[in-house]
Parts: structure tokens; sequence; C-alpha cells
């Protein structure tokens, strides 16, 4: 008797997985834009009359609409692939070998290894942290001659500081990028009207000023960005509307939701802003910047009471998978409130 | 809370009252009045001159675009949210 066929297994549909792919790309030439009825699309709450143009539909039935009469030149979805979305697969590019003038204060990157395990692998000694150092020391790329020379009371006093650097003239021959990093912090003062009342023993209203509030620019962070030619790629100058139509004929297609570039509010500040009038003189295309701000006071230290307060700004025209990607470095630092202590004082009546 | 004035706040205060502290209601004032005073250097003229009028960029793609800001969201834990629940309020009745 013949045996039996060996049996072939198939997945079943609800078992099957796939990663999941980009939307479709734009077409080089626009269709001809849909006119739609002011009564049926409401965007913010107020309805309005532009036509829109949509893309073709990918492979999970997504299609994106955007309001206007012909597609964006610039596509960020284009770009984007898995890598850009998330940090779980490994990474195909590999790191750059940091040249000297990258290690900082450091000569080197023997130096620069153990003054960082020095500084960030905590006060106390454990074992895993004697591995560490272990583990540093035997590698091959460990040379004890390199910190020979290595003038570590200097590099610590350097790492303390962090203004009025670049004035000293000998650092400033050596050219140190990272100093750079720095600059563009403003430190102003804040003063506030502290109201005495009536029940008081001096009323009236006095002026109190907190010194040393460091902060940036808004307007330098968002030309930084703009110029900055690895996150312009993705970086979303129009809005559009997300929607899922699994069946061409028999579904009008679902609102999808998820990203700041595809919300009602950004498309409705969008489309504002191009019904607004323009600059005088201005044909320059007008875009939304989103801004996307953060803040959440940090405790220091494990025992006692040092604390930071920083500000934080976010990008809503870049995917929320790239903003939570910590190595996509999306995140700016904009300001860092004040909360400490023992502040000078200076007051004025 | 969060928020806290520096010492020499206090000192401040006691200089004034006749070495009395500040009530529980003018330490929030205070902290709220600090907090937003942050925020008005924050978003500076130059700030509310590019949120007017916007702000001319070259692009990486070439092309010169003007850019308008915008505030969408602002997210802090509960404590925090306090402080800056005017933020947003203030802003748009601004414009």
């Amino acid at each position: 008797m013949e045996g039996r066929s060996r049996r072939q297994i198939i997945l079943p549909i609800r078992f099957r997985d796939m990663v999941p792919g980009n939307l479709a790309e734009l077409p080089l030439i626009s269709p001809p834009p849909t006119p739609l009825p002011s009564e049926t699309i409401t965007i913010g709450g107020t309805p309005h009359m532009a036509a829109s143009v949509d893309s073709p539909r990918n492979e999970f039935g997504l299609f994106r609409r955007y309001h206007s009469d012909t597609f964006p030149i610039h596509d960020p979805e284009e770009h984007v692939n898995l890598h850009s979305l998330t940090d779980t697969l490994t990474s195909t590019e590999e790191p750059q070998a940091p040249t000297t003038q990258q290690y900082g204060p450091f000569n080197n990157r023997s130096a620069f290894q153990l003054g960082e395990w020095f500084i960030n692998d905590g006060a106390q000694k454990s074992k895993r942290s004697f591995r560490k150092l272990v583990d540093i020391v035997g590698s091959p790329s460990f040379s004890p001659a390199d910190i020979r020379n290595t003038k570590w009371d200097r590099i610590h006093r350097l790492l303390g500081q962090n203004e009025d650097i670049t004035t000293d003239s000998d650092q400033l021959e050596e050219g140190w990028e990272w100093m750079e990093e720095d600059a563009g912090w403003i430190r102003s003062d804040v003063s506030i009207n502290v109201p005495f009342n009536r029940g008081m023993k001096n009323p009236g209203v006095r002026e109190f000023i907190i010194r040393d509030f460091y902060h940036r620019s808004i307007v330098a962070v968002i030309r930084e960005k703009l110029a900055n030619s690895r996150d312009d790629a993705l970086f979303h100058y129009e809005p559009y509307e997300l929607f899922w139509q699994p069946d061409l004929a028999a579904h009008p297609g679902v609102r999808v939701q998820g990203e700041l570039y595809t919300s009602p509010a950004f498309l409705a500040a969008h489309l504002k802003l191009q019904k607004s009038p323009p600059e005088p003189g201005c044909t320059l295309p007008r875009c939304i910047v989103g801004l996307q701000w953060a803040s959440d006071s940090t405790h220091l230290t494990s025992y006692g009471n040092a604390k930071v307060w920083p500000c934080y700004l976010y990008f809503g025209n870049e995917s929320k998978y790239r903003r939570c990607k910590p190595t996509a470095n999306l995140c700016n630092h904009v300001a860092y409130f004040q909360i400490v202590s023992a502040i000078s004082l200076r007051w004025a009546c | 809370m969060h928020a806290q004035l520096p010492d020499s706040f206090n000192d401040f205060i006691l200089q004034y009252n006749g070495g009395r502290g500040a009530s529980r209601a003018l330490w929030t004032h205070c902290r709220r009045e600090l907090y937003h005073a942050q925020w008005g250097i924050i978003l500076d003229d130059e700030f509310l001159e590019a949120y007017l009028h916007g702000i001319v960029v070259m692009c990486c793609d070439g092309i010169t675009r003007r850019f308008y800001p915008r505030i969408f969201t602002y997210t802090a834990d509960y404590p925090e949210k306090y402080a800056t629940q005017l933020l947003y309020v203030n802003l748009t009745d601004y414009f």
C-alpha cells in the first residue's frame, strides 16, 4: 500500500503575517482633481471647497488624499523603509569610525572608553562594572600606550564647564566641534511680579528676578531642522488624509488616523493657511511646521533633590514611529525650566 | 509640585512680610507666574513674527518655502498640566 502522502500544511489566512509595506508612490502626473461638494467635507468644523487628488492604493488598500490640485513634489513616503521606523532590525549601516576630532577632549579612543566608564558607570563598584572595565582593557583595540599621556584632570575640568568655553583661545585652536553643541543656548533672567496684599506688612507689587533660565530660539531650532538633509527627506510638508479602501467597488473608504500630518487638526491648519492672504509679493509655497512640546521634570540622582525640568520639542511633520526611535535623534531640547534652589537674587522695587 | 521657586524667594517674602512666610495661595500664584514668564521668553517676538508671517527656508530639495510654525500638542504629566493648561488658550486668543 502506498504510504500516506505528506500533507502540505497551509497556514490559515488569519495566522499569516506580513511586513507592512509602504504607501503607494505618487504618480508623476496628477490625475484631474475631483471637486468635492462643500457640504460633504468638513475639516476641523469648517467646510471647505478645495479640490482633492487621490493617490493609488497600496497592497493594504491604503491611499492618500491631498487637498490640492496636484500631488506634492516632495514625497516623504518614498524614502520610508523599515529601518527608518524601528531599531529592532539589525542596522545594515556600519557606524562610522570616529576620527580623533570626535572624541572631544579625550585624545584617543582608549582614553575615551576609560573616561566613559569612569563617568557613566555609577559611583558604586559592582561586578558588572568590573567586568565592563576588564572588557575595555582586554579589548584588542585598547592600547595602554594611548592613555599614558592623557591629562585626566584637565579633561574632567573641561567636561564640567559648559559655557564661555569657546572664548578660551587655546581651545579654539583645537577646534572642537562638540563644544558648539552648546552654542545657540540663551541665558535669560526671568522676572515675576509678586503681589503683597493689604494684610501683609508692605502691600503692593514687587518684582522678583530669577537668573539663568537656559533656552534656545525656537525659530533657530526650526531652521536647523529644515536645513538637515537627513531629516528633511522624511519631513512632511503637506498633510494628507489617509484612507483604507479594501475593495474598490464596494467601499467608499474609511479614514485612518495615526499621524499628526494626517490629522484633521493639521489639515485644517494647512487649509486655513492656504486660504489666508499671502505675504505681499510672495509666491512661495506655504507650509505648516507642527510643533509638539513636552516637558517632564526629572530627578538627576537616586538620593538627594537635584532636579532638572527640561522642555522638549518634536516636529509633527515627522512620523511618530521615527520620533519614538531613539537613534533617529528627533527630540530637541529647547529649554530648562528654572527650578533649582539658592539662585542669586536681584530684586527691583 | 514641580515648579519650585528658589529658596531665595522665601527670603524675599520674609523680607517684605515682616518675617512671615508666603501663603499657599501666593506660592501657587508665583510658581504659575514663573512658569508662564519662562514660556513668554521661549515664545518670544521672533517666534510670534514667524507665527504670523512665516520664515523663508531653502529646503534640501532645492525648493524655497515659507514655513509657519503651529502648536499642536503639549505632553506633560498630571501635575504639570495645571501649569500648562492656559498656554494654548492664551496663544489662540492672541491670534
